[in-house]
């Protein structure tokens, strides 16, 4: 039975430049269930990317709510509300955002000291075997291609077993062939009952998902099923 | 190896990729820290020397004390002294009241002490004094009548340490001659006998400015007292090295003279413990010099010290300062994504509080080394000699303090509002900017 992991219901971002007011997202709603792979599409400044830091407990909507296994991230204090991010979600940029000085090992690691889950080093060492980076694993950051940065952040994202995977163009700086091991890896979470939510502008990477959503000016135009 | 991951080790891994501004910090702590244990230093090692040297000199100038104390002992025991014979009936109290004494004797009586081989006392000085008015002046003055010394027959012959006044002539003192309008040569007479000046004394500040000598016999006659004097003055009395000389000399005296008595004229104890203690504020007032000296050179470098150590303090702090906002600016990133996997806010001031904290236990530790070392350095450069002082003497408790408590401490400080304000991070604000 398939439950909901993430659920956005009719959430509203405002950002406020000067005296201008622009509705980032307005009264978006969307569920994200296990073993669910949903694809978020649109132009540029269409709040994508607002709608993943909402979704992922790190930007407070000015109204509606977002549930995560239920339970509403906004309403816990600050630090509880980062131990549940450590818990629930994984994150996947772009741009990677690995800690420059660490290794491969160090920086898949590096979500680990938040939970005390039990022998880190050997999940973290399977997942460098899955991703290719056997061979990397004491280098660091600059020592690495942009394929094995990225499969880095993945194996990163994925240590603390999270609920959902929230992936903001994670193939936006990859080859063909690195583009289809990210998204490919991702698949694999979603068919071992995770779920993921996909924010792109690649066409070929969001036809791997199970739901497609495209987002113009802050709201849903159109949703469509596989 | 298994690799366990934990906030000491992405701090260590971040010290090591950041080194140069690590190393920048541990710098800025040392010459904080060193600026001020080696203005402590230098001040300890003034101290120590200071103390030294006062020690140093206390015990020369005990030594050069005890020593002068010595020459001077045996320069008083060397040195005669006078001693004043008197009638046995003569009252001492009534010869310090009246300035002269009223009793008589024979003048037989100092040769019988020149010829007695009286072996302690080289001069006898035969005087008669009174009180009188002089009748032509309408002046009351001293009148002392004196023949000159009578040398002991049985010493040395030795030049007379005073001259005899001849007869028909006078001696005045300087308040008579100068008030009477009187020089030598001049005429002047006295009880009806006319007299030449002889000399004109110089101005003694005594009774003296007031007395007028004439020969032994003329002021007997003058003063109906023929075969009279009230007092023979013994002059170069001998001190013996030892033992009570007064008392020897005494009961000599009083065997020849039975009739007589014999007084210290000045004393020579007196004389003795003047001395010392002359030199015993002498030596105190050197003592006290160099202390006040080395006090002036102490509170110039306090002063100076006042000035550049807080200097220093503060410019350190603001580098520090400025080191962790730029350390903050270069892991706006780092830091961005650390909160958006779950760190709190609490661990990221741990992260960066940490740094601070290393900064300046390293910067602290090395600080004291070098304090200490150009502590010891300038003093030696400007106190000469400390080869003498330990370095356990100057390395105190206080210091070591400074260094474990009072380094980390300011680099906490210094450290905490960039720290804060990478607690405060907005990640998302940065995610999106990348």
């Amino acid at each position: 039975m398939r439950c909901v992991v993430l659920n956005v219901e009719n959430i509203t971002k405002l950002y406020r430049k000067q005296e201008k007011e622009i509705r980032a997202l307005d009264s978006v709603s969307l569920n994200v269930n296990t073993g669910e792979f949903v694809a978020v599409e649109g132009p540029s400044g269409s709040g994508k990317s607002t709608l993943l830091f909402t979704a992922g407990s790190l930007l407070a909507p000015d109204d509606g709510q977002v549930l995560i296994d239920g339970q509403n991230p906004y309403a816990l204090s600050f630090d509880q509300r980062a131990k549940f991010r450590a818990e629930k979600i994984g994150f996947v940029f772009q741009q990677f955002h690995l800690i420059p000085y660490l290794t491969v090992l160090e920086n898949i690691l590096t979500p680990s000291i938040l939970l005390k889950a039990e022998n880190p080093h050997d999940s973290a060492m399977q997942f460098i075997e899955r991703f290719g980076l056997t061979d990397r694993v004491h280098h660091v950051l600059a020592e690495l291609s942009t394929g094995e940065r990225q499969r880095t952040a993945l194996a990163r994202a994925f240590i603390n077993s999270p609920s959902v995977i929230l992936a903001d163009e994670p193939t936006g700086n990859l080859d063909r062939e690195n583009a289809e091991i990210v998204i490919g890896s991702l698949v694999e979470f979603v068919n071992a009952g995770g779920s993921v939510l996909l924010v792109t502008h690649d066409a070929h990477a969001a036809q791997y998902a199970t739901r497609i959503l495209r987002l113009e000016n802050g709201r849903v135009r159109d949703s469509h099923q596989d | 190896m298994r690799t366990t991951m934990s906030i000491c080790r992405i701090l260590l891994k971040e010290i090591l990729h950041r080194w140069r501004s690590f190393l920048l910090g541990v710098l800025a702590v040392t010459v904080a820290i060193g600026s001020l244990t080696g203005t402590v230093t230098l001040l300890r090692v003034h101290d120590l020397n200071t103390r030294r040297i006062l020690t140093e000199k206390e015990e020369e100038t005990k030594k050069k004390m005890a020593m002068l104390q010595d020459e001077v002992r045996k320069a008083t025991l060397k040195l005669s002294f006078n001693l004043l014979i008197l009638p046995k009936q003569q009252s001492v109290r009534d010869l310090h009241i009246k300035g002269y004494p009223s009793e008589y004797m024979p003048e037989e009586y100092v040769t019988r002490l020149a010829n007695s081989g009286i072996v302690l006392v080289r001069h006898f000085l035969p005087s008669l004094q009174e009180r009188i008015k002089w009748p032509e002046k309408k002046r009351t003055i001293t009148l002392v009548g004196t023949r000159g010394e009578v040398p002991n027959l049985h010493k040395n012959p030795r030049a007379p340490l005073v001259e005899q006044v001849p007869q028909g002539t006078i001696v005045l003192g300087f308040g008579l001659h100068q008030s009477l309008g009187l020089k030598t040569g001049d005429k002047v007479k006295l009880l009806g006998r006319e007299f030449t000046v002889h000399q004109c004394y110089d101005e003694r500040g005594s009774a003296d400015d007031f007395t007028a000598w004439i020969h032994l016999h003329e002021a007997q006659e003058l003063l109906n007292k023929e075969g009279l004097i009230n007092a023979i003055l013994a002059l170069e009395c001998l001190c013996a090295k030892t033992g009570d000389l007064l008392g020897k000399i005494r009961s000599e005296i009083e065997q020849i003279l039975p009739g007589t008595q014999v007084i210290e004229k000045g004393t020579r104890a007196l004389a003795r413990a003047e001395a010392r203690a002359s030199v015993g504020r002498e030596a105190k007032a050197a003592l006290e010099r160099e202390k006040l000296h080395r006090e002036q050179i102490r509170s110039e470098r306090e002063a100076f010290g006042a000035v550049l150590v807080p200097l220093v303090m503060v410019a350190c702090a603001v580098w520090i300062g400025l080191l962790g906002f730029n350390n903050v600016r270069d892991r706006r990133v780092e830091i961005a994504i650390q909160r958006a996997m779950g760190f709190r806010a609490r661990q990221i001031m741990i992260l960066f509080l940490s740094k601070s904290l290393i900064v300046g236990l390293l910067g602290g530790a090395l600080g004291i080394l070098t304090g200490l070392g150009s502590g010891r350095w300038l003093g030696l450069a400007l106190e000469g000699d400390v080869e003498g002082i330990a370095a356990t003497e100057l390395a105190t408790s206080s210091l070591l303090l400074l260094a474990v408590l009072g380094a980390p401490m300011l680099t906490v400080v210094a450290g905490w509002i960039p720290a804060m304000i990478a607690a405060q991070q907005d990640p998302v604000a940065v995610l999106r900017e990348k």
